[in-house]
Protein backbone atom coordinates (compact mmCIF):
# COMPACT_ATOMS: atom_id res chain seq x y z
CA UNK A 1 0.00 0.00 0.00
CA UNK A 2 1.84 3.00 -1.33
CA UNK A 3 -0.79 5.39 0.01
CA UNK A 4 -0.31 4.35 3.62
CA UNK A 5 3.43 4.76 3.26
CA UNK A 6 2.94 8.35 2.03
CA UNK A 7 0.65 9.04 4.97
CA UNK A 8 3.35 7.90 7.35
CA UNK A 9 5.90 10.17 5.68
CA UNK A 10 3.58 13.15 5.94
CA UNK A 11 3.13 12.51 9.65
CA UNK A 12 6.86 12.61 10.24
CA UNK A 13 7.66 15.63 8.05
CA UNK A 14 6.78 19.30 8.46
CA UNK A 15 4.24 19.91 5.71
CA UNK A 16 2.95 23.34 4.68
CA UNK A 17 -0.73 24.30 4.49
CA UNK A 18 -2.52 27.18 2.79
CA UNK A 19 -5.57 28.96 4.22
CA UNK A 20 -7.62 31.66 2.52
CA UNK A 21 -9.10 34.02 5.14
CA UNK A 22 -11.36 36.00 2.84
CA UNK A 23 -14.78 36.55 4.48
CA UNK A 24 -13.93 34.09 7.26
CA UNK A 25 -14.42 34.73 10.95
CA UNK A 26 -11.05 35.43 12.58
CA UNK A 27 -11.76 33.58 15.83
CA UNK A 28 -13.43 30.54 14.32
CA UNK A 29 -10.71 30.03 11.75
CA UNK A 30 -8.03 30.48 14.45
CA UNK A 31 -9.46 27.51 16.29
CA UNK A 32 -8.88 25.37 13.21
CA UNK A 33 -5.46 26.76 12.27
CA UNK A 34 -4.03 26.24 15.76
CA UNK A 35 -4.67 22.50 15.54
CA UNK A 36 -2.45 22.32 12.48
CA UNK A 37 0.26 24.44 14.10
CA UNK A 38 0.45 22.22 17.16
CA UNK A 39 0.10 18.97 15.23
CA UNK A 40 -3.20 17.93 16.80
CA UNK A 41 -4.47 16.66 13.44
CA UNK A 42 -1.88 13.86 13.56
CA UNK A 43 -2.50 10.52 15.33
CA UNK A 44 0.83 10.62 17.19
CA UNK A 45 0.25 13.97 18.89
CA UNK A 46 1.95 14.76 22.15
CA UNK A 47 2.63 18.30 23.40
CA UNK A 48 6.33 17.62 23.94
CA UNK A 49 6.92 15.92 20.60
CA UNK A 50 7.60 18.72 18.16
CA UNK A 51 5.47 17.69 15.15
CA UNK A 52 3.54 20.84 14.22
CA UNK A 53 3.04 21.99 10.64
CA UNK A 54 3.45 25.33 8.91
CA UNK A 55 0.35 27.32 7.93
CA UNK A 56 0.34 30.16 5.40
CA UNK A 57 -2.69 32.45 5.75
CA UNK A 58 -3.48 34.81 2.87
CA UNK A 59 -5.99 37.67 2.53
CA UNK A 60 -5.98 38.52 6.22
CA UNK A 61 -7.08 42.05 5.36
CA UNK A 62 -10.46 40.70 4.18
CA UNK A 63 -11.15 38.85 7.41
CA UNK A 64 -14.70 39.08 8.76
CA UNK A 65 -16.19 39.68 12.19
CA UNK A 66 -19.66 39.09 13.47
CA UNK A 67 -22.31 41.84 13.64
CA UNK A 68 -20.85 44.73 15.70
CA UNK A 69 -17.54 43.18 16.72
CA UNK A 70 -15.33 45.53 14.72
CA UNK A 71 -16.50 48.36 16.94
CA UNK A 72 -17.09 46.56 20.23
CA UNK A 73 -14.25 44.05 20.48
CA UNK A 74 -11.24 45.68 22.16
CA UNK A 75 -7.59 44.74 22.62
CA UNK A 76 -5.83 46.01 25.71
CA UNK A 77 -2.14 46.28 26.50
CA UNK A 78 -0.08 47.29 29.51
CA UNK A 79 3.58 48.28 29.35
CA UNK A 80 4.19 47.57 33.02
CA UNK A 81 4.90 51.16 33.98
CA UNK A 82 2.47 53.49 35.70
CA UNK A 83 -0.09 54.86 33.29
CA UNK A 84 1.00 52.43 30.65
CA UNK A 85 -2.43 51.02 29.92
CA UNK A 86 -3.79 51.36 26.41
CA UNK A 87 -6.80 49.97 24.61
CA UNK A 88 -7.82 49.86 20.96
CA UNK A 89 -10.92 48.58 19.21
CA UNK A 90 -10.59 45.89 16.57
CA UNK A 91 -11.04 48.18 13.56
CA UNK A 92 -8.29 50.50 14.81
CA UNK A 93 -5.87 47.63 15.27
CA UNK A 94 -6.77 46.35 11.81
CA UNK A 95 -6.01 49.80 10.37
CA UNK A 96 -2.53 49.78 11.89
CA UNK A 97 -1.60 46.24 10.88
CA UNK A 98 -3.96 44.05 8.78
CA UNK A 99 -2.32 40.83 10.03
CA UNK A 100 -2.50 41.66 13.73
CA UNK A 101 -6.07 40.51 14.39
CA UNK A 102 -5.39 37.07 12.93
CA UNK A 103 -2.10 36.83 14.82
CA UNK A 104 -3.66 37.65 18.17
CA UNK A 105 -6.58 35.30 17.57
CA UNK A 106 -4.16 32.40 17.04
CA UNK A 107 -1.89 33.49 19.89
CA UNK A 108 -4.70 33.59 22.44
CA UNK A 109 -5.91 30.18 21.33
CA UNK A 110 -2.65 28.41 22.25
CA UNK A 111 -1.87 27.46 25.81
CA UNK A 112 0.54 29.90 27.45
CA UNK A 113 3.76 28.00 28.04
CA UNK A 114 7.33 28.06 26.73
CA UNK A 115 6.36 26.17 23.56
CA UNK A 116 4.08 28.95 22.36
CA UNK A 117 6.66 31.26 20.73
CA UNK A 118 8.06 28.37 18.70
CA UNK A 119 4.60 27.30 17.61
CA UNK A 120 3.74 30.85 16.54
CA UNK A 121 6.88 31.00 14.43
CA UNK A 122 5.32 28.45 12.07
CA UNK A 123 2.42 30.79 11.25
CA UNK A 124 2.95 32.97 8.18
CA UNK A 125 0.47 35.81 7.62
CA UNK A 126 0.02 37.88 4.47
CA UNK A 127 -2.49 40.75 4.03
CA UNK A 128 -2.92 40.06 0.29
CA UNK A 129 -2.38 37.04 -1.92
CA UNK A 130 1.13 38.19 -2.81
CA UNK A 131 3.20 35.37 -1.35
CA UNK A 132 6.91 34.97 -2.14
CA UNK A 133 7.76 32.06 -4.39
CA UNK A 134 10.08 30.50 -1.82
CA UNK A 135 7.15 29.96 0.54
CA UNK A 136 4.69 29.04 -2.20
CA UNK A 137 6.97 26.26 -3.44
CA UNK A 138 6.70 24.42 -0.09
CA UNK A 139 2.92 24.27 0.07
CA UNK A 140 1.43 20.83 -0.41
CA UNK A 141 -2.24 21.15 0.58
CA UNK A 142 -5.03 23.52 1.53
CA UNK A 143 -7.12 23.85 4.69
CA UNK A 144 -10.84 24.01 3.97
CA UNK A 145 -12.65 27.27 4.75
CA UNK A 146 -15.11 27.17 7.63
CA UNK A 147 -17.72 29.56 6.24
CA UNK A 148 -19.32 29.80 2.82
CA UNK A 149 -18.42 33.05 1.10
CA UNK A 150 -21.77 34.77 0.36
CA UNK A 151 -22.60 35.52 -3.25
CA UNK A 152 -23.45 39.07 -4.27
CA UNK A 153 -26.49 39.94 -6.33
CA UNK A 154 -24.22 41.14 -9.13
CA UNK A 155 -22.69 37.69 -9.45
CA UNK A 156 -26.00 36.10 -10.50
CA UNK A 157 -26.66 36.11 -14.22
CA UNK A 158 -29.87 37.39 -15.80
CA UNK A 159 -30.92 33.85 -16.75
CA UNK A 160 -30.55 32.71 -13.14
CA UNK A 161 -32.73 35.56 -11.92
CA UNK A 162 -35.49 34.96 -14.46
CA UNK A 163 -35.75 31.24 -13.75
CA UNK A 164 -35.82 31.67 -9.98
CA UNK A 165 -39.27 30.78 -8.56
CA UNK A 166 -41.35 33.74 -7.51
CA UNK A 167 -42.98 33.86 -4.12
CA UNK A 168 -45.87 36.22 -4.73
CA UNK A 169 -47.49 38.15 -7.53
CA UNK A 170 -48.29 41.81 -7.41
CA UNK A 171 -51.95 42.74 -7.11
CA UNK A 172 -53.22 44.13 -10.41
CA UNK A 173 -54.80 47.39 -9.31
CA UNK A 174 -52.36 48.25 -6.54
CA UNK A 175 -50.33 51.43 -6.47
CA UNK A 176 -46.57 51.54 -6.23
CA UNK A 177 -45.22 53.40 -3.22
CA UNK A 178 -44.53 57.04 -3.91
CA UNK A 179 -41.03 58.09 -4.77
CA UNK A 180 -39.35 60.41 -2.35
CA UNK A 181 -39.08 63.84 -3.86
CA UNK A 182 -36.38 66.23 -2.66
CA UNK A 183 -37.69 69.13 -0.60
CA UNK A 184 -37.40 72.55 -2.20
CA UNK A 185 -35.44 75.10 -0.23
CA UNK A 186 -37.00 78.55 -0.06
CA UNK A 187 -33.94 80.74 -0.20
CA UNK A 188 -34.51 83.05 -3.13
CA UNK A 189 -37.94 84.28 -2.00
CA UNK A 190 -36.60 86.44 0.80
CA UNK B 1 -76.03 84.77 -0.93
CA UNK B 2 -72.30 84.13 -0.44
CA UNK B 3 -70.87 80.64 -0.12
CA UNK B 4 -69.28 81.31 3.27
CA UNK B 5 -72.52 82.66 4.66
CA UNK B 6 -74.24 79.53 3.49
CA UNK B 7 -71.75 77.28 5.20
CA UNK B 8 -71.97 79.14 8.51
CA UNK B 9 -75.69 78.78 8.48
CA UNK B 10 -75.45 75.00 8.27
CA UNK B 11 -74.94 72.93 11.42
CA UNK B 12 -71.49 71.69 12.48
CA UNK B 13 -71.59 67.97 11.42
CA UNK B 14 -72.62 68.97 7.94
CA UNK B 15 -69.69 71.40 7.77
CA UNK B 16 -67.26 68.63 8.59
CA UNK B 17 -68.82 66.44 5.96
CA UNK B 18 -68.33 69.18 3.38
CA UNK B 19 -64.67 69.51 4.31
CA UNK B 20 -64.08 65.80 3.86
CA UNK B 21 -65.65 65.83 0.44
CA UNK B 22 -63.41 68.74 -0.58
CA UNK B 23 -60.26 66.93 0.53
CA UNK B 24 -61.20 63.62 -0.97
CA UNK B 25 -61.86 65.21 -4.33
CA UNK B 26 -58.18 66.12 -4.55
CA UNK B 27 -57.10 62.54 -4.05
CA UNK B 28 -59.15 60.81 -6.67
CA UNK B 29 -58.13 63.04 -9.51
CA UNK B 30 -54.65 62.25 -10.85
CA UNK B 31 -53.02 63.03 -14.17
CA UNK B 32 -49.66 61.28 -13.63
CA UNK B 33 -48.98 57.57 -14.00
CA UNK B 34 -49.44 56.40 -10.47
CA UNK B 35 -50.13 52.82 -11.51
CA UNK B 36 -46.90 51.53 -12.93
CA UNK B 37 -48.30 48.44 -14.52
CA UNK B 38 -50.31 50.33 -17.13
CA UNK B 39 -49.30 51.34 -20.59
CA UNK B 40 -50.47 54.58 -22.21
CA UNK B 41 -51.49 54.28 -25.87
CA UNK B 42 -52.44 57.21 -28.11
CA UNK B 43 -54.60 56.79 -31.20
CA UNK B 44 -55.39 59.51 -33.74
CA UNK B 45 -58.23 59.15 -36.22
CA UNK B 46 -58.73 62.42 -38.05
CA UNK B 47 -59.58 65.11 -35.54
CA UNK B 48 -60.16 62.82 -32.56
CA UNK B 49 -57.37 61.50 -30.35
CA UNK B 50 -58.01 58.62 -27.96
CA UNK B 51 -55.68 57.99 -24.99
CA UNK B 52 -55.97 54.59 -23.35
CA UNK B 53 -54.34 53.13 -20.25
CA UNK B 54 -54.15 49.37 -20.70
CA UNK B 55 -52.94 46.92 -18.05
CA UNK B 56 -49.76 45.12 -19.10
CA UNK B 57 -50.30 41.36 -18.72
CA UNK B 58 -47.51 39.59 -16.84
CA UNK B 59 -47.50 35.81 -16.91
CA UNK B 60 -45.82 34.25 -13.86
CA UNK B 61 -47.97 31.13 -13.93
CA UNK B 62 -45.05 28.79 -14.56
CA UNK B 63 -42.75 30.20 -11.87
CA UNK B 64 -45.33 31.12 -9.27
CA UNK B 65 -45.64 28.90 -6.22
CA UNK B 66 -49.13 27.51 -5.47
CA UNK B 67 -51.09 30.08 -3.50
CA UNK B 68 -53.97 27.84 -2.46
CA UNK B 69 -54.19 24.71 -0.35
CA UNK B 70 -57.31 22.66 -1.02
CA UNK B 71 -59.07 25.63 -2.48
CA UNK B 72 -58.37 27.97 0.47
CA UNK B 73 -55.91 30.83 0.18
CA UNK B 74 -53.19 30.88 2.83
CA UNK B 75 -52.52 34.26 4.32
CA UNK B 76 -48.85 35.07 3.98
CA UNK B 77 -46.48 34.15 1.11
CA UNK B 78 -43.58 33.31 3.43
CA UNK B 79 -45.61 31.39 5.99
CA UNK B 80 -47.06 29.44 3.08
CA UNK B 81 -43.59 28.39 1.91
CA UNK B 82 -42.44 27.22 5.36
CA UNK B 83 -38.74 27.24 4.50
CA UNK B 84 -36.29 24.85 6.19
CA UNK B 85 -33.67 26.06 7.01
CA UNK B 86 -34.93 29.56 7.68
CA UNK B 87 -34.50 32.47 5.31
CA UNK B 88 -31.04 34.01 5.61
CA UNK B 89 -29.55 37.34 4.64
CA UNK B 90 -27.48 35.61 1.96
CA UNK B 91 -30.58 34.49 0.02
CA UNK B 92 -30.45 37.55 -2.15
CA UNK B 93 -32.66 36.27 -4.96
CA UNK B 94 -35.61 35.91 -2.56
CA UNK B 95 -35.03 39.20 -0.75
CA UNK B 96 -34.83 40.94 -4.11
CA UNK B 97 -38.51 40.22 -4.70
CA UNK B 98 -39.48 42.36 -1.70
CA UNK B 99 -37.65 45.43 -2.99
CA UNK B 100 -38.68 48.34 -5.18
CA UNK B 101 -36.43 49.36 -8.10
CA UNK B 102 -34.92 51.98 -5.76
CA UNK B 103 -33.99 49.32 -3.23
CA UNK B 104 -36.57 49.96 -0.53
CA UNK B 105 -38.84 47.40 1.02
CA UNK B 106 -42.34 46.98 -0.40
CA UNK B 107 -45.25 47.75 1.94
CA UNK B 108 -47.33 44.96 3.40
CA UNK B 109 -50.23 46.01 1.21
CA UNK B 110 -48.39 44.85 -1.91
CA UNK B 111 -46.21 42.01 -0.64
CA UNK B 112 -49.01 40.52 1.46
CA UNK B 113 -46.73 39.56 4.35
CA UNK B 114 -47.97 39.32 7.90
CA UNK B 115 -46.51 41.65 10.52
CA UNK B 116 -44.05 39.12 11.90
CA UNK B 117 -42.58 38.14 8.54
CA UNK B 118 -42.50 41.76 7.37
CA UNK B 119 -40.38 42.64 10.38
CA UNK B 120 -37.98 39.76 9.75
CA UNK B 121 -37.57 40.54 6.07
CA UNK B 122 -36.82 44.14 7.04
CA UNK B 123 -34.07 42.91 9.32
CA UNK B 124 -32.62 40.60 6.67
CA UNK B 125 -32.56 43.29 4.00
CA UNK B 126 -30.60 45.60 6.28
CA UNK B 127 -28.12 42.86 7.07
CA UNK B 128 -27.66 42.15 3.37
CA UNK B 129 -26.97 45.83 2.71
CA UNK B 130 -24.51 45.91 5.60
CA UNK B 131 -22.64 42.89 4.25
CA UNK B 132 -22.49 44.50 0.81
CA UNK B 133 -24.56 41.88 -1.01
CA UNK B 134 -27.13 44.29 -2.45
CA UNK B 135 -24.74 46.94 -3.70
CA UNK B 136 -26.49 46.85 -7.08
CA UNK B 137 -29.27 49.09 -5.77
CA UNK B 138 -28.36 52.74 -5.61
CA UNK B 139 -29.92 56.00 -4.57
CA UNK B 140 -31.18 58.20 -7.40
CA UNK B 141 -28.23 60.55 -6.85
CA UNK B 142 -25.72 57.75 -7.45
CA UNK B 143 -24.60 57.06 -3.89
CA UNK B 144 -24.02 53.35 -3.44
CA UNK B 145 -26.20 51.84 -0.74
CA UNK B 146 -23.34 49.68 0.41
CA UNK B 147 -22.60 50.73 3.94
CA UNK B 148 -19.06 49.40 3.73
CA UNK B 149 -18.11 52.45 1.72
CA UNK B 150 -19.63 54.78 4.27
CA UNK B 151 -17.63 57.30 6.22
CA UNK B 152 -17.94 55.32 9.47
CA UNK B 153 -14.56 53.85 10.10
CA UNK B 154 -15.68 50.57 11.63
CA UNK B 155 -17.98 49.79 8.69
CA UNK B 156 -15.34 49.37 6.02
CA UNK B 157 -14.42 45.77 6.85
CA UNK B 158 -16.28 42.53 6.15
CA UNK B 159 -19.00 41.32 8.48
CA UNK B 160 -21.22 38.29 8.81
CA UNK B 161 -24.41 37.60 10.74
CA UNK B 162 -25.84 34.69 12.64
CA UNK B 163 -29.48 33.75 12.92
CA UNK B 164 -30.17 35.46 16.24
CA UNK B 165 -28.54 38.77 15.31
CA UNK B 166 -30.82 41.76 15.09
CA UNK B 167 -29.64 44.74 13.11
CA UNK B 168 -29.01 47.79 15.24
CA UNK B 169 -28.96 51.26 13.82
ZN1 LIG C 1 -47.21 35.15 7.67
Amino acid sequence: MAYNRVLQWSVMTRSWWLYDAENQCAFKSARKIVDYLQGKHKPIYHPLSDIGDHVVVINTKLVAMRDDRWRKFTYSHHTGYAGGFSRASAWRLHDMDPTKVMHKACYQRIKGNLLRPNIMRRLHLFPDDNVPDEIMANISDQIQQIQIVPKQLEDYSQLERDNFPQIFEWPEKEMMPKKKQPELLQTEDT
Amino acid sequence: MNVIQQVYSISRPVQQLLRYTCISSYRHFTTSTTKHRREIIEKTEGNTTVIEGNIIPVDHSKLLKPQTVEGNTVACPLCRLDLHPKLKYTDVLILRQFLTPEGEQLPKKISGLCYKQHREVKNLIRQAYRAGLLSEYQFPEGHPRRSQRSTWKWKKYNVYFEEEDKFRF
